[in-house]
C-alpha cells in the first residue's frame, strides 16, 4: 500500500458522518445538557480536579508536576521508613526464566525453531490492562467460504 | 376366619402408619414453600459449580508493545493446558497466568484466529481441570455457569440462559455455529469457561455484548486442542468455494477460487448446494459447520443440484490459505469464473 | 444585544466569544453551529464510536463555554477549541482503554445511524464494491484504534482533517519533529494493519 492509497482511504473517513438528523438536534440535545450540567453541584473533588486542570492546563506541566511530586513523596516514604528491615518472602512464582531452565521440559508441541521465549519481567503491568471483550472483529469474514 | 380378619387388621394397620408416614412429613411441612427457598437451592448449585471450577480458572496477562491485555483462561488437563480467546493472546509467544496470588509464565502452543482458541501450556503438573462436555447436548434455555475474571477483580460467577445458536452476528460468520448466552460478560471476562448443570464446559465465551454473549461450543475447541496437541497448530479444510444465502435458504454457489480443489472439479457457480458429506444443507451454519468439523486430507462429497439435476463432486480437502484474511472475490457478472484469494500463494 | 455595539452581520469566532462574554449568551449558539460538525469528525475519528464522540462533543462545548473568559485569544477559537477536544478525546481514550477493547458493537451495526457516505460515484451503483468499500472503513477504523491515542491524534489531524504540521503542534502541544515522527510510524503501522485486507 502506497502512502497515496493511505492518505486517500484516511480522508475518506471525513465523509463517516450521522447525517443531518444528528446535527439539526445537536443544539437543542446540548442545551439540555448544559442545564443538567448547572443543576448538578460538583463535589468537592471534582472542584478541585477542574481547579488543578485549570493551573495545569498543558500535558507538559501536568507530567512536572506530577513527576515533583512523585518524588518528594518517594523522598518522603524513604526517609520515614528508614532503616528498612528487608522482608523476605518467596519469589519462586516470580523467577525469571532463563535457558537454564525447564522449557525444555515441556512437552512443547511447538516446532523446533520456537525460540526460548524470555520471561516477561513480572513488574510489567505499570500501563493499565485493557480488558478483553472480544468486540474486535478483525479476524472475522464477511462471505460464507468453505 | 378370626385369624384371617386379624391378619387383615394388621396389615390394614401396617398400610396405615406407612401412609401415616409417608403423609405425615408432607403434612407437616409448611402449606406453601418458604419464600426464598426455590432462590436457596439456586444460589446453592451455582455456588457448587463455582467453588469446585474456580481452581481450574485463571487470569492471563499478555503483554506487547502496544498494549498489555488482561482476560480469562482455564485449564482442560493435568499437564497445565489452558484454552482461552485468541484474543487475549494476539501475537504473543509468552503470557502471564494467575492462579490465585500466584503468577506463572505460561507458553503460547498455538493461536488460531479462525476459530478463536488459543491453547497455552504452563509448567505446573497436577493442575485442576475441567472437562469438556459434549456441546451438541446444550438447547435453548440450559442453564449456564460462568466463572471468569472480570477486570482486576477475583474471580466471580454468573448465570444465564442458552438464548439461541449463531454463525451470523451484525455482518460478519464465525468460524462454526456459535451459542449466544443471556448472560452477562464483563470486560476481562473472554476466554472463560460456561459450565452446565455438572460443573462441565459447554462453552469458551468469545464475544460479549449488551446482556449477553456469544461462546464457542466445547465441541468446536475440543476439535481446534485435538489438533494443536497433533500437529501444533490447528488446520482448516478448505475446498475453495463461495456461497450467497437467499431468502428462500437456497444456497448458491457465487464463487470459485484460483488453485483449489473446487476451481478444477467441474462444480459451477450457480449450483445450490444441498448436501456438505452428511450435512443437508438449509443455512449457512450448515456449510461452515461442515467445514469446520471437516479435516484437511479428508475426501468431503458435496451434493449440487444444476438445472434440476442433482450431481456429487467429491474433494480432497486442502487446508485453507490464510485462516485470518477475508478472501472478497473479484466481481464477476456471470459465468464460471474463478477467483484470487488474496495473497495466496 | 452588547450595548452600543452593532451585531456584525457574520461575525467571526472571536467576535461572537466578546458577545457571550458581554452576556449575549446565545452567541455560544453560533459557535456550535459552526463547529459541531468538524469537531464530530475529529473526536468520531478519535473514538470510533458515536456515543462517545456525542458525549465528548457535548463535553468539549461546555467545557469551552465554561473556560471562555480564559480563552486569551493567543490563538485562534478555532486552535483553541480543537485543543479542548483532542485532549478530551485523548483522555478518553486512556481511561477506556483500561476497561474494554475500543471497538463497540455499535459501530459495527448497520442500523446504528451512521451514514457511510462513500463519496466515490463508480461505486455508488455496483453494491458489492460499495460493500467492499464499506468492509474497509471499518477495518480502518479498527487499524486507527490500535494506534497509540498520540499516534491517532496525528493522523486524524493531518490526514483526515487536512491539519498542517503547524496547527497540529499548537494543538497537541509538540514540536513539529515530533508531528512528523509520529505521523511516519503512524502510517507505518497502518499499511501494516490494512495490506492484509487492501489488494
Amino acid at each position: 500500500m502506497t502512502d497515496q492509497e493511505l492518505s486517500k482511504l484516511l480522508k475518506l473517513k471525513k465523509a463517516e458522518t450521522p447525517g443531518e438528523v444528528y446535527f439539526s438536534q445537536f443544539l437543542t440535545e446540548f442545551h439540555r445538557y448544559q442545564r443538567a450540567e448547572i443543576l448538578h453541584k460538583p463535589t468537592f473533588s471534582e472542584k478541585l480536579g477542574e481547579w488543578f486542570t485549570q493551573l495545569l492546563p498543558t500535558p507538559r506541566m501536568t507530567y512536572a508536576f506530577s513527576g515533583c511530586a512523585a518524588l518528594a513523596l518517594l523522598a518522603a516514604g524513604a526517609f520515614a521508613l528508614l532503616p528498612v528491615k528487608q522482608a523476605s518472602f518467596s519469589t519462586a512464582s516470580m523467577a525469571p526464566f532463563t535457558p537454564d531452565q525447564q522449557l525444555a521440559t515441556f512437552t512443547t508441541y511447538a516446532d523446533a525453531s520456537h525460540q526460548q521465549p524470555e520471561l516477561l519481567p513480572s513488574a510489567t503491568p505499570e500501563r493499565a490492562s485493557t480488558y478483553v471483550t472480544g468486540t474486535s472483529v478483525g479476524h472475522y469474514e464477511t462471505v460464507v467460504t468453505f | 376366619m378370626k385369624r384371617l380378619l386379624h391378619s387383615s387388621f394388621t396389615l390394614l394397620s401396617f398400610y396405615i402408619l406407612v401412609a401415616f408416614l409417608g403423609i405425615a412429613p408432607v403434612a407437616s411441612a409448611d402449606p406453601a414453600p418458604a419464600q426464598g427457598s426455590f432462590i436457596d437451592e439456586m444460589s446453592s448449585e451455582i455456588s457448587k459449580i463455582f467453588e469446585a471450577a474456580a481452581p481450574a480458572v485463571v487470569r492471563i496477562q499478555t503483554s506487547s508493545e502496544d498494549h498489555n491485555l488482561s482476560g480469562t483462561g482455564f485449564f482442560i488437563d493435568s499437564d497445565g493446558t489452558i484454552l482461552t480467546s485468541a484474543l487475549v493472546v494476539g501475537n504473543a509467544n509468552l503470557c502471564t497466568v494467575q492462579m490465585g496470588d500466584q503468577k506463572y509464565p505460561a507458553l503460547v502452543l498455538s493461536v488460531d484466529t479462525r476459530s478463536g482458541v488459543a491453547v497455552l501450556k504452563t509448567k505446573q503438573t497436577h493442575t485442576p481441570f475441567l472437562k469438556l462436555a459434549n456441546s451438541d447436548d446444550v438447547k435453548i434455555a440450559s442453564g449456564l455457569v460462568s466463572v471468569a475474571y472480570a477486570y482486576d477483580r477475583p474471580v466471580s460467577p454468573a448465570f444465564g440462559t442458552v438464548a439461541g445458536f449463531d454463525v451470523q452476528f451484525l455482518n460478519y460468520y464465525f468460524a462454526t455455529t456459535h451459542i449466544r448466552a443471556n448472560l452477562p460478560v464483563q470486560p476481562g471476562q473472554i476466554g472463560g469457561p460456561l459450565l452446565n448443570s455438572k460443573g462441565e464446559v459447554v462453552g469458551m465465551t468469545v464475544v460479549a455484548f449488551k446482556d449477553g454473549c456469544y461462546a464457542l461450543p466445547s465441541n468446536a475447541a475440543r476439535r481446534i486442542v485435538d489438533e494443536v496437541i497433533k500437529y501444533g497448530q490447528a488446520r482448516h479444510a478448505w475446498v475453495g468455494i463461495g456461497v450467497k444465502d437467499s431468502p428462500a435458504h437456497v444456497l448458491c454457489i457465487s464463487n470459485l477460487y484460483e488453485n483449489t480443489p473446487a476451481a478444477t472439479s467441474g462444480i459451477q457457480i450457480g449450483d445450490q448446494v444441498l448436501k456438505i458429506g452428511n450435512r443437508v444443507i438449509k443455512s449457512p451454519s450448515d456449510i461452515l459447520d461442515a467445514a469446520f468439523f471437516a479435516r484437511v486430507g479428508e475426501k468431503l462429497p458435496v451434493e449440487i443440484v444444476r438445472n434440476g439435476k442433482t450431481l456429487t463432486f467429491e474433494f480432497e480437502l486442502t487446508e485453507r490459505p490464510d485462516n485470518s484474511r477475508s478472501v472478497t472475490p473479484v466481481l464477476t457478472p456471470q459465468g464460471p469464473q474463478t477467483m484470487q484469494v488474496k495473497g495466496q500463494q | 444585544m452588547a450595548q452600543g455595539k452593532e451585531t456584525p452581520p457574520n461575525p467571526s469566532d472571536e467576535e461572537l466569544v466578546d458577545m457571550v462574554l458581554a452576556g449575549q449568551i446565545t452567541a455560544f449558539d453560533q459557535l456550535v453551529l459552526r463547529y459541531q460538525q468538524k469537531l464530530y469528525s475529529v473526536l468520531y475519528n478519535m473514538t470510533s464510536n458515536h456515543d462517545d464522540t456525542n458525549d465528548l462533543l457535548m463535553e468539549t462545548f461546555d467545557k469551552a463555554y465554561r473556560n471562555l473568559a480564559s480563552f486569551k485569544k493567543q490563538s485562534s477559537f478555532y486552535t483553541w477549541i480543537y485543543t479542548i477536544a483532542v485532549h478530551k478525546a485523548i483522555n478518553h481514550s486512556k481511561r477506556k482503554s483500561k476497561t474494554a477493547n475500543n471497538f463497540s458493537l455499535n459501530d459495527l451495526d448497520p442500523e446504528s445511524g451512521m451514514e457511510f457516505q462513500i463519496p466515490d460515484a463508480s461505486s455508488a451503483a455496483d453494491p458489492e464494491r460499495q460493500a467492499h468499500l464499506k468492509d474497509l472503513q471499518i477495518r480502518l477504523n479498527e487499524s486507527l484504534q490500535k494506534l497509540s491515542e498520540e499516534h491517532r491524534a496525528v493522523v486524524v489531524l493531518f490526514d483526515v482533517e487536512g491539519m498542517s504540521h503547524a496547527e497540529i503542534t499548537k494543538i497537541l502541544g509538540c514540536t513539529e519533529g515530533t508531528v512528523r515522527s509520529r505521523l511516519h510510524y503512524a502510517h507505518k503501522q497502518l499499511k501494516r494493519y490494512l495490506e492484509k485486507f487492501v489488494q
